[in-house]
């Protein structure tokens, strides 16, 4: 199994944070995350202001910005997002705290606030609330 | 985890704002359903829904081809009481944080139960504001409501035309029942197209924008 990098809680990062491997991110980070074909999980104690793109996010702290997913976006209940989704598959379970707007268009990720396109032949894929994914890997 | 159906179930439907209405089977919503494909006529509707978040619903919509915005948006504090003779105390103006006719349905569920008597024009003038021409908002609103207090609920839609009623968590508010009249000018900017009381006592209300386009 790969092992998930992890940025501690008491880690704050400013600018461009790009990488080839999954991620969980428990410290502050303002600017962009590029992750592409990986996942990106904000943890509990996580705060992100930033502008995401991913293969898959997970929510269960508190951004503020864009999120554009390859494949899915997550906001858990304990989550808090205040931006747009574009992503074929979103999950927001109750209890979320969200703000913004979903678009769950198939399309390259052009940007979380592209909007206005055509809708796409594939449909989009609706999970059930609650579907979770487990934290594991060790700290940096 | 089993997949919720889409699929009403048969046999009888509870009825919105009771506690029966937790039911699986859901409450039929017919002005919900031709809202909404009405709505999708457009191809890409955008919608807007002001209220608590419910990810099934959102997710419903998105998941046919919309721009689904969701907004748990503050309902305003009364105006304090105007004293004869004397200058009245600034109150913020409600708005709501988005463009002028950029949304095809507004979906306010029982929104306008919260907003106090003398703040209701304001908040059915920004709603009209926000909706395009042709552009149609739903709303549910309490005749009856079961108490002065509570918290906005959550509306989980199963299809176009079937709902269900969920409470949320939050401080309750001071709900208030508006007379259909002053709905009606509160939505001036709007043609309301139909007032339906429902037998619990729930009105379902719909409006179109109207105008050349």
């Amino acid at each position: 199994m790969d092992k998930i990098v992890n940025i501690g809680q008491s880690i704050h990062i400013k600018g461009e944070l790009t990488g080839n491997e999954d991620l969980t991110i428990e410290g502050k980070v303002d600017g962009k995350v590029l992750l592409k074909d990986h996942n990106l999980t904000i943890g509990a104690n996580g705060k992100l202001v930033a502008e995401i793109q991913a293969k898959t996010v997970m929510v269960l702290g508190e951004v503020t910005g864009n999120i554009s997913a390859d494949d899915k976006v997550e906001v858990a209940a304990s989550g808090t997002l205040r931006g747009d989704i574009v992503a074929p598959r979103v999950v927001l379970a109750d209890g979320a705290k969200f703000k913004g707007a979903i678009d769950m268009d198939r399309k390259p990720a052009a940007g979380a606030s592209a909007s206005h396109s055509s809708p796409s032949a594939s449909r989009p894929v609706m999970e059930p609330v609650g579907a979770g994914s487990s934290l594991k890997g060790a700290n940096l | 985890m089993a997949f919720r159906s889409r699929t009403p179930e048969p046999g009888p439907r509870p009825a919105a704002g009771g506690a029966s209405s937790q039911a699986a089977a859901g409450h039929p919503c017919g002005a919900l359903g031709r809202a909404i494909a009405r709505a999708f006529r457009s191809g890409k509707p955008e919608i807007l829904i002001l209220g608590p978040l419910c990810g099934e619903t959102v997710v419903y919509l998105a998941g046919r081809g919309a721009r689904v915005h969701v907004d748990p948006v503050d309902m305003p504090e009364p105006a304090p009481p105007r004293a004869a003779g004397e200058t009245p105390p600034p109150v913020e103006p409600f708005s709501l944080d988005h463009g002028t006719a950029a949304y095809d349905l507004v979906l306010a569920w029982e929104t306008l139960d919260f907003v106090p008597p003398n703040r209701l024009v304001e908040v059915g003038a920004e709603i009209a504001r926000v909706l395009r021409t042709g552009g149609q908002l739903f709303v549910f609103a309490h005749q009856k409501p079961p108490s002065d207090q509570g918290v906005p609920p959550r509306y989980r839609l199963l299809a176009d035309d079937l709902i269900v009623r969920e409470e949320s968590e939050g401080t309750p508010r001071r709900r208030y029942v508006h007379p259909n009249r002053d709905i009606e000018r509160a939505l001036a900017g709007l043609a309301v197209q139909g007032i339906q009381l429902q037998r619990n006592q729930m009105r379902e209300i719909l409006a179109s924008k109207a105008g050349v386009g």
